[in-house]
């Protein structure tokens, strides 16, 4: 059979013509370079807005800048009526706050980690993976409300009493006790930032090749001493990452901290007091502030969180892309679909 | 010591050749590699229309390297780095103002795993070749993708369920729609990179039938890690072997008739016969 | 006589209690959900009604009244961040997957994952000092913009992983034929990776529906009706806010009313994104 490959039939094209219609048609060479600027435009876009971020509350806050120096940040007293403004209080509250919210809800996030990885069935570890991680999608303001009605009166009814009965000598749990102050602060964003540091440090145990668990295994180990001797140090980069990762977040966090923490500038020992963080006074203040410097101070609050918030988390992510890059599945970024 | 079964292989058919367009491939000093590894080094080889040529050799020997150097699909790769000429038709395709997007358009490429575009019904999997080069044949669309279906002889299968995703066949099915798709531009030449090593023996079979009916009409180079395979579709055989640089280069080509029963060379007669690979 | 293959008693009773304590934890951090959840639901359901998802607030002291105004205006601005953020950070998420390889896009992914972790309220100073201050009027564009800006860098990591996930053998197919490589990208690449897209644009919008901090000195609220891209404009996490940390009890259970509407926002898009990755990973 003598097959067609010149004559084309009634209507439809012959190769021939396939062939030079192909060869004819637009090869692409301006649809290329036009998307790879459209493209790389929109990535060159991300490096643009860091700058303007940056450029803006620089300028936004010159006026506080030049006026105060480095006074700005230990200096005490802040008093817009007065035109004093010192940024001490709330950088020891952002820090207070978000230390203890590491030490209350780091070791919780922790435990639920090895809990899931190592602990539950295959079948629940999706299901109780997403419920931990259902933690995260609850709005700022839903934690806040919650802690204003719930959380503040039974810290102050039950808890505190109890901790001053218990604890009372040391400086940490001495003053009056309000239910809003440091501590219900601090738990506030302990369940905040549990879902973030559990689901990385949880990421970072499941890449924990097996090998390793079955030889500290045949040694004689118990399942825990197994855990807590061979699986946590071999993830301790990612776990490490994901603390750091939680305390970048803590230090940001504004809503639920502002509504539980007394917005007080005083600086205090005992977790009882009310405290006042740098997220915190920029939200309460600023929409009355009294005068341009105070506009401009609390601009440069705002730089000051900026800078804290950005060294803090790009030390997380250079340390999680370590392991990433490593091999490890511990993955921070969203959209991991576990 | 040459297997029984292969002695029973007949001389290679001469192809009724009627075809007023048949187009030649030839590589001329073609090394290839990626940034400092070499894959393939000098080969000189020619692909001639109406037959089938196999390049085999054991893994790692630079075959699918070497195709993919004629179709300018390597140089994709970041690091990859090409020398040499290949003539299609006496042009260099690697001549400097050459769009290597319009070489892609002359030579249909069929891949180990078939790779229907998931997205695409199969009716649209044959047409993209077409569609997304912003060709519109218009009215003759349809009978353009009977036409590539009926030669892959998948037509009848799927004439029920062309608006079907392209990932709703089986692996030979889907391997065949891929080829329907390479045919579907008018190729001159056709290369193959093991098509048939991902699939089951029947569904190979009937891809080697087609090969058979394929090679009337275009130029058909296959590299294949199965010597049954080559010695069972193929005219000419080329062997190839990494050289001591890591570098693969052609040991010996020829008629597929001789390589297999009366090889030149001792290590050709070593890898058809077992000794390694 | 211990037998020389059985293990200490302290070593079991540690075993027991530190993994007993995992458990506990893990338990804990479900109930606090549990808890939370619970409040809300229950507090919520209370004050939830038609009159307060038809009405707008009432003034300070009047009973009644609702944050119908709130929702919608949460969804406009919902919307303006997504006209804002969702199209460079696709774009930008594209181009670090298909050009991803040199120093450029090195830097470019990470900024954008430390831009992740910038406080929400700083983003929220930013657009006030962009667009409020010049056009000197607290404005829905400046609040929509702010949350736009919070989604890109989530929406550009989400794009850039979807993206990456089309195998090379498609794109080969494509290339083979001689379609040109913007082509390859718009007609090949992105279709098959548009499903992880969708998910990881649907999971930037959750995240920015709930947020308030940005939105206190940019959409900065109202007590009426607006449509205006210029006028400030009520949000629902925003009219939260304010209601919760006000004297009156009758806005308190408005609060918590306010509340569920918008956890269960939230829930729903995050819920119906995984129930759409699982339909896909089994479906094929």
């Amino acid at each position: 059979m003598m097959t067609e490959t010149t004559v084309g039939r009634p209507g439809r094209p012959s190769p021939r013509e396939i062939r030079a219609a192909l060869g004819r048609a637009s090869t692409g060479r301006r649809g290329d370079a036009v998307w790879a600027i459209l493209v790389g435009g929109c990535a060159v876009g991300i490096l643009l807005l860091v700058l303007a971020i940056t450029t803006l509350m620089v300028v936004e806050s010159w006026p506080a800048v030049q006026r105060f120096g480095f006074g700005f940040i230990v200096g005490q007293r802040w008093d817009p009526v007065g035109g004093h403004f010192g940024a001490l209080p709330f950088l020891y509250g952002t820090v207070v706050s978000s230390v203890l919210a590491l030490l209350i809800g780091g070791p919780v996030a922790l435990g639920s980690a090895i809990a899931l990885s190592e602990l539950v069935p295959r079948q629940l570890r999706g299901l109780l993976s997403a419920l931990v991680e259902l933690l995260a999608a609850i709005p700022s303001v839903v934690y806040g409300l919650w802690g204003i009605f719930v959380l503040a009166p039974l810290l102050r009814s039950a808890v505190e009493p109890a901790l001053r009965t218990a604890l009372g000598f040391l400086p940490l749990f001495s003053g009056p006790a309000y239910g809003v102050g440091t501590l219900a602060g601090g738990l506030i964003l302990a369940i905040m930032i549990l879902p973030t540091i559990a689901a990385v440090s949880r990421d970072a145990l499941l890449a924990v090749p097996n090998d390793q668990r079955e030889a500290m295994l045949a040694l004689g180990a118990t399942h825990w001493e197994m855990v807590w001797g061979a699986v946590v140090p071999y993830a301790r980069t990612g776990i490490l990452g994901g603390f750091i990762l939680g305390l970048g977040r803590a230090l940001g966090e504004t809503m639920a901290v502002t509504m539980v923490i007394g917005n007080r500038p005083a600086i205090s020992a005992s977790l009882f007091a009310p405290s006042y963080t740098l997220a915190s006074v920029i939200a309460n203040e600023f929409t009355e502030a009294t005068s341009d410097l105070h506009l401009a101070a609390l601009v440069e609050i705002g730089l000051v969180l900026l800078g804290v918030a950005v060294v803090v988390n790009a030390l997380a992510r250079l340390l999680i892309w370590q392991i990433e890059r490593a091999g490890g599945s511990a993955a921070a970024g969203p959209g991991r679909g576990r | 010591m040459i297997p029984p079964i292969l002695a029973k292989m007949r001389p290679p058919e001469q192809s009724p050749l009627a075809l007023a367009d048949a187009h030649s491939l030839e590589t001329v000093r073609l090394s290839a590699g990626y940034g400092e590894r070499p894959a393939i080094r000098d080969v000189n080889l020619t692909f001639r229309p109406g037959q089938i040529t196999a390049i085999i050799g054991p893994s790692g020997c630079g075959k699918s390297t070497l195709i993919r150097c004629v179709n300018r699909l390597h140089e994709v790769t970041p690091s990859a780095r090409v020398a040499g000429q290949v003539l299609l038709d006496g042009a260099d395709v690697y001549a400097p103002g050459v769009d290597p997007v319009l070489v892609r358009r002359r030579i249909g490429m069929v891949f180990q795993r078939p790779n229907p575009f998931p997205t695409l019904s199969i009716f649209d999997n044959v047409a993209a070749g077409l569609r997304l080069n912003g060709i519109d044949p218009g009215k003759s669309l349809p009978d353009l993708v009977w036409e590539a279906l009926d030669r892959v002889v998948l037509w009848d299968e799927v004439k029920d369920k062309l608006r079907q995703p392209g990932t709703a066949l089986s692996g030979g099915q889907q391997q065949r729609l891929c080829i329907a798709r390479a045919l579907a531009v008018a190729p001159e030449v056709l290369l193959l990179d093991e098509p048939t090593a991902a699939l089951d023996p029947m569904a190979t079979l009937k891809i080697e039938e087609l090969l058979r009916e394929l090679k009337r009409d275009y130029t058909v180079v296959i590299v294949t890690h199965n010597m049954q395979q080559a010695a069972r579709v193929s005219d000419v055989t080329a062997f190839m072997l990494a050289g001591l640089d890591n570098a693969g280069v052609v040991v010996e080509v020829g008629p597929t008739h001789q390589i297999f029963t009366n090889p030149t060379d001792r290590r050709t007669e070593e890898y058809i016969t077992g000794r390694f690979g | 006589m211990r037998t020389p293959l059985s293990i200490a008693w302290h070593r079991k009773v540690a075993n027991w209690l530190l993994l007993g304590l995992c458990l506990a934890a893990l338990g804990a951090a479900v109930a606090v959900l549990l808890a939370v959840l619970g409040y809300v639901i229950v507090q919520g359901a209370g004050g939830l009604n038609l009159d307060f998802l038809t009405n707008t607030p009432r003034p300070v002291g009047d009973s009644g009244g609702g944050m119908a105004n709130a929702i919608v205006g949460t969804l406009i601005l919902v919307g303006i961040a997504v006209v804002v953020g969702l199209p460079v950070g696709i774009g930008a998420g594209i181009y670090l997957a298909e050009y991803g390889r040199g120093r450029l896009a090195t830097v470019v992914r990470f900024v954008a994952d430390v831009l992740t972790g910038v406080p929400s309220i700083t983003i929220g100073l930013f657009a006030y000092a962009l667009l409020v201050v010049p056009l000197k009027s607290f404005s829905a564009f400046a609040g929509g913009f702010a949350l736009g800006v919070i989604m890109l860098p989530v929406v550009t990591r989400t794009t850039e992983e979807s993206v990456r996930l089309v195998p090379a053998s498609l794109r080969e197919a494509a290339l083979a034929l001689g379609v040109p490589r913007w082509k390859v990208i718009a007609r090949i690449a992105l279709p098959t990776a548009l499903s992880g897209i969708v998910t990881g644009a649907l999971l930037a919008v959750a995240r920015v529906a709930g947020e308030t901090a940005p939105l206190l000195f940019t959409a900065f609220g109202n007590q009426f009706w607006s449509w205006s891209l210029r006028q400030p404009i009520a949000a629902l996490p925003l009219q939260i806010f304010v209601y919760a940390i006000s004297p009156y009890d009758d806005w308190h259970r408005q609060a918590w009313a306010g509340s569920l509407v918008l956890v269960g926002l939230v829930l729903l898009l995050s819920i119906g994104m995984r129930l759409v990755v699982r339909r896909q990973r089994y479906g094929g």
